[in-house]
């Protein structure tokens, strides 16, 4: 057994017994969106860290999730897991469609463009009121269940969030160790080489854009499966769109495990930041700017160089991608 | 013997200026053929527009029958055509391995959904793949290096190493902008016979460089251009001595 796999495994251990440890609900809830937010991050990473294309959007694919299961339960009566699924199918969609004109356009203009497009999406939820219930948002939304065992309580949802986290993360860094994660961090160094060593550049892009907006979507259900409540104030807008940013660039652009331990710091520091209101946007610009000026590679880029220097004098200048055992 | 490509009139304006003008040439297959010309006299463009980086203002460019201009630049490196660039273009952050596992891309059939589950046939394919990507690592005298950051490697290296991820597109020609660029005397004097192995192997080069020994020793043929132009074309010994060509260089009118 590698060691990569060992750490895969004590972490999902640690996960497990965590809720022992911490049995006030307001902990457990706080964990519960820690692994919510890794998800959406899992999948902005792919797009940014290894793509190196930049998404100010991200809160609109979480909306589609978790408006898509809140309609589609509540007003259609669908069963949860269809409605999660429909959703996740229709982000995809919607994903490809707005993808193939915007991914044309490359930094600060793909950047503009998805932020444009996840202000429509928030200025949808607010005016389409029949369907989405405006300010007010939608409530009573059913929680998942499986026969007759329900995801309605904290320690439960627990479980059910880090087993899909846990799932993604395997995904994703089986992805970034294939052929495509190759040639994702080809492209995201010259596009020009990649496309002549015969990716297609734009059909990738495309692919991974589609891909990161399907985890945000499954964050977005998951969301809304648990809390039964949402409206477009609480994590719909552009304030979410930066915090998921914020959670790549500081856990670790292109590391996975930064991926979780962005999520974790950001989340944390949300609840913490709660008293300030609104200002809490601007807390966490100034995190970003410190986060890239002090430290370029993440939390975790910083603690692996931390770790080595202890071991070694020379410290190397960048960690390799983390790798995780398939499953 | 057919030709792997064939320029026809090609010209390519920038802003007024034609930076190729008419250009007509052919490359056989198996051959060497150089692209030489003083500065700015269109040899780069040449090479991005037969490799699709930008698209041409008239004229048609062939490999084998199959007209390649129009098509974006991954389907013409799927028709066989590699390239290497001016200023050495390398994944820097990867492996050396990885690089030219990247030049292996379209050899590989899985998309992202069998990579998301890695399934036993993709890790079957993904062995194959090391292995053609370590052959052409051995080829060109890397696979030592094999799992050194690309960034880490010498210039030298870094040139060696795109000509490497050239061959695993398994091309039937191969772009070579300026290879000698940068390098020692040694190094060259190396890649020349590098050069004249892989033509060996059955592939055919078009070499843009403006280091003459080596062009003059393992080319078959030279293509000269001056402002857009081609003012010449023969054997090297030939091409040498041409009137024009000479003023092209000397700067006389």
């Amino acid at each position: 057994m590698n060691r990569r796999l060992l750490g895969f495994l004590l972490f999902a251990v640690l996960l497990a017994l965590l809720p022992l440890a911490f049995s006030n609900p307001y902990y457990q809830s706080i964990f519960i969106f820690i692994g919510i937010n890794a998800i959406v991050a899992l999948g902005l990473n792919l797009l940014m860290g290894y793509a190196g294309q930049i998404s100010l959007g991200h809160a609109a694919f979480h909306a589609m999730g978790a408006y898509g299961s809140a309609i589609l339960t509540t007003t259609y009566h669908l069963n949860p897991w269809l409605a999660v699924a429909a959703s996740l199918v229709m982000a995809v969609i919607i994903a490809y469609v707005m993808g193939i004109p915007t991914l044309k356009l490359s930094g600060h203009y793909l950047a503009i463009a998805t932020l444009g497009f996840g202000m429509i999406v928030h200025i949808v939820l607010v005016q389409w009121v029949s369907m989405t219930g405006g300010t007010s948002g939608i409530t009573s939304i059913p929680p998942l269940s499986l026969g007759s065992f329900r995801f309605d309580t904290d320690i439960r949802f627990y479980y059910l969030v880090w087993a899909c986290c846990l799932l993604l993360m395997v995904i994703s860094t089986n992805i970034v160790n294939s052929r495509m994660g190759r040639s994702l961090r080809a492209i995201h160094s010259s596009e020009a080489a990649a496309s002549t060593c015969g990716v297609n550049v734009p059909r990738l892009k495309l692919g991974v854009f589609v891909l990161s907006a399907a985890y945000a979507s499954l964050a977005g259900s998951l969301y809304a499966h648990y809390v039964t409540f949402i409206s477009p104030e609480a994590r719909f807008g552009f304030p979410f769109s930066i915090q998921a940013v914020v959670m790549v660039v500081l856990g670790g652009l292109g590391n996975i495990w930064g991926s979780l331990l962005g999520s974790g710091v950001v989340t944390a520091l949300g609840e913490l930041l709660r008293p300030m209101g609104d200002y809490d946007v601007a807390a966490f610009g100034l995190i970003l700017m410190l986060a890239i000026v002090f430290l370029p590679q993440g939390v975790a880029g910083g603690l692996a160089r931390l770790s080595l220097r202890r071991r070694t004098p020379a410290p190397p200048s960048a960690p390799s991608p983390q790798e995780v055992p398939h499953g | 013997m057919a030709d792997v490509l064939t320029l026809v009139q090609v010209r390519k304006v920038f802003g007024g200026l034609a930076a190729v003008d008419g250009v007509s040439f052919a490359v056989a297959e198996r051959e060497i053929k150089a692209l030489i010309g003083p500065n700015g006299a269109g040899k780069t463009t040449v090479f991005n527009l037969i490799s699709g980086m930008l698209p041409l203002n008239a004229g048609r460019i062939e490999s084998l029958g199959v007209r390649l201009n129009g098509r974006p630049p991954h389907l013409i490196s799927a028709h066989g055509i590699a390239r290497t660039f001016q200023n050495v273009q390398v994944f820097a952050h990867m492996s050396v391995l990885e690089n030219v596992l990247v030049g292996c891309h379209r050899h590989g059939r899985h998309g992202m959904l069998a990579a998301a589950v890695r399934t036993r046939r993709l890790r079957a394919e993904e062995q194959a793949l090391r292995a053609a990507a370590l052959e052409a690592l051995s080829f060109v005298g890397l696979a030592e290096q094999a799992e050194a950051e690309a960034s880490s490697l010498p210039f030298g290296n870094q040139r060696l190493l795109e000509i490497a991820r050239a061959l695993a597109t398994r091309p039937r020609l191969i772009l070579l902008d300026e290879p000698a660029a940068g390098l020692n005397t040694h190094e060259t004097v190396q890649l020349g016979e590098l050069l004249t192995r892989i033509r060996a192997s059955g592939i055919a080069l078009l070499l843009v460089d403006h280091d003459m020994d080596l062009v003059m020793d393992i080319s078959d043929e030279v293509v000269v251009l001056d402002h857009g132009e081609k003012i010449a074309q023969g054997p090297p010994r030939q091409v040498q001595q041409d009137p024009q060509v000479l003023a092209a260089y000397l700067g006389e009118n």
